[in-house]
């Protein structure tokens, strides 16, 4: 949980530092909800970029799924040519709530341990990403590594040549002002 | 250049990486459903034993949990025996969470026996008992095979507190069976952490004296075996080290393996009257 706190707090005062250009933003995939709506800084030099958005994911026998997701990219590889901008690969960090009963930061009274599960409110991801910039329009295409799929990878060495299957892409496009 | 081939690369790898919305819904990648009913379907329904009819063979492995290898391991080693069905006891997933019932449902897809899968308690966490309900079928059920009755019961009390468990259900099925019961469930029905004293005599009383003669659960992650009222429990280890179990249902008897991948020993035989069984 605190450990939560202090990235959520790091993303957003790194993301602050680098204010150049905000802008809205819309998405689907990526771990962020089937739909996802939010706004978006990028620094003067292109080089920081962080998103903050509201997804949402129908349910198909519960309740619709409603999460916060804030996510940041480092991508120092870009360059222009005739008013078209490409950030051509970026890698960065995303931290996922959900806004939902079913998950827990700390386990119920019932339970004989504090610990006796893992949270689930919140999961963390290792993301890349690339952008191609035209005029005040941007559109990206991400891809995913989540906390708990790195782990069930990394402890089963056979299944590292298997990427694309723990990977989530996503897609989306951000209108900056 | 260093640019392009960078992106081409990662591109390359990543190009057949899936849409994926959100790790908290009960979405999966895999559009299978009510899979416990297909496999019943494979299970014939065959008439009550006959002195000649051959045992009934199943294996049994329990909280497989990440460990992926061990479980395509297991697999691929079932695939080369002879079982008339296999039962996974439960807790595949650590947080019940969509993309760890996808790695499952593809660790499992090659598996030729008809697998009956049991819920566990991780498996409940967050929408995994949604995900369950939709992929795998109703909690609770039953299926006969040879004279047998199986049992496949929910008993993850804490995860099912506002749900409660459906003791009543549990009755009416083991105490209405004319037929030789094997119950199958996740937790152990001593455990102190996940039943009241009131709830480990309520099921007790429900067993004791009745057609149960085998109950099989997980959750401890180690082998155990008692016999308790005349009636047989195995608790079997968790798969990580490949280890699982293999039970044998003659028209009187239940033999009880232990087993780590291909090899089978510490056998257990545990022979019961057979005032219940019909041909007897």
């Amino acid at each position: 949980m605190r450990f939560s706190i202090y990235l959520i707090l790091i993303l957003i005062l790194w993301s602050e530092l680098a204010i150049a250009q905000w802008g809205v933003a819309l998405g689907t995939g990526s771990y962020m909800g089937d739909r996802h709506y939010g706004v978006a800084y990028t620094s003067e030099s292109g080089n920081h970029q962080t998103e903050f958005s509201y997804g949402t994911t129908p349910g198909i026998i519960g309740d619709e799924v409603r999460q916060l997701s804030l996510k940041y990219i480092y991508s120092p590889f870009h360059s222009s040519y005739r008013g078209v901008t490409t950030n051509w690969i970026g890698l960065g960090a995303m931290v996922t709530r959900c806004l939902c009963e079913e998950t827990f930061v700390e386990n119920s009274d019932v339970y004989p341990e504090d610990d006796y599960y893992d949270e689930t409110a919140y999961r963390f991801g290792l993301v890349l990403a690339s952008t191609v910039q035209w005029k005040n329009w941007e559109a990206y295409w991400d891809w995913t590594l989540l906390d708990q799929v790195a782990i069930a990878v990394y402890n089963n060495d056979r299944f590292r040549d298997r990427a694309e299957r723990y990977w989530a892409s996503g897609v989306g496009l951000r209108y900056y002002f | 250049m260093k640019r392009l081939l960078l992106v081409v690369v990662t591109g390359l790898v990543l190009s057949c990486a899936p849409l994926k919305n959100s790790p908290f819904s009960e979405e999966t990648q895999s559009s299978a459903t009510n899979l416990n009913a297909h496999f019943l379907g494979a299970i014939k329904n065959s008439s009550l034993f006959s002195k000649n009819a051959p045992p009934i063979v199943f294996g049994v492995f329990s909280d497989s949990h990440q460990n992926y290898m061990a479980l395509e391991d297991w697999v691929r080693d079932a695939n080369t025996m002879d079982f008339d069905f296999v039962v996974s006891l439960g807790d595949f997933t650590n947080q019940g969470m969509n993309f760890e019932y996808d790695a499952y449902l593809s660790l499992i897809s090659p598996l030729k026996a008809p697998l009956i899968t049991v819920l566990g308690n991780h498996d409940s966490v967050g929408r995994g008992k949604l995900i369950y309900r939709r992929v795998f079928g109703p909690y609770n059920f039953t299926y006969e095979m040879k004279g047998y009755k199986f049992v496949v019961f929910n008993n993850n009390r804490l995860d099912f507190i506002d749900e409660g468990i459906d003791w009543n259900w549990l009755e009416k099925e083991v105490r209405g069976s004319s037929v030789p019961v094997v119950i199958f469930m996740h937790v152990d029905p001593d455990n102190q952490e996940y039943f009241t004293d009131e709830n480990r005599a309520q099921f007790w009383n429900i067993v004791r004296g009745s057609p149960v003669r085998l109950i099989m659960n997980g959750h401890k992650h180690v082998y155990q075996t008692e016999t308790k009222d005349g009636i047989l429990r195995h608790q079997v280890e968790r798969l990580e080290r490949g280890r699982w179990s293999r039970v044998t249902l003659a028209a009187n008897s239940i033999t009880v393996e232990k087993c780590t991948r291909r090899d089978c020993s510490h056998e257990v035989q545990h022979i019961f009257d057979t005032d219940s069984h019909p041909l007897e």
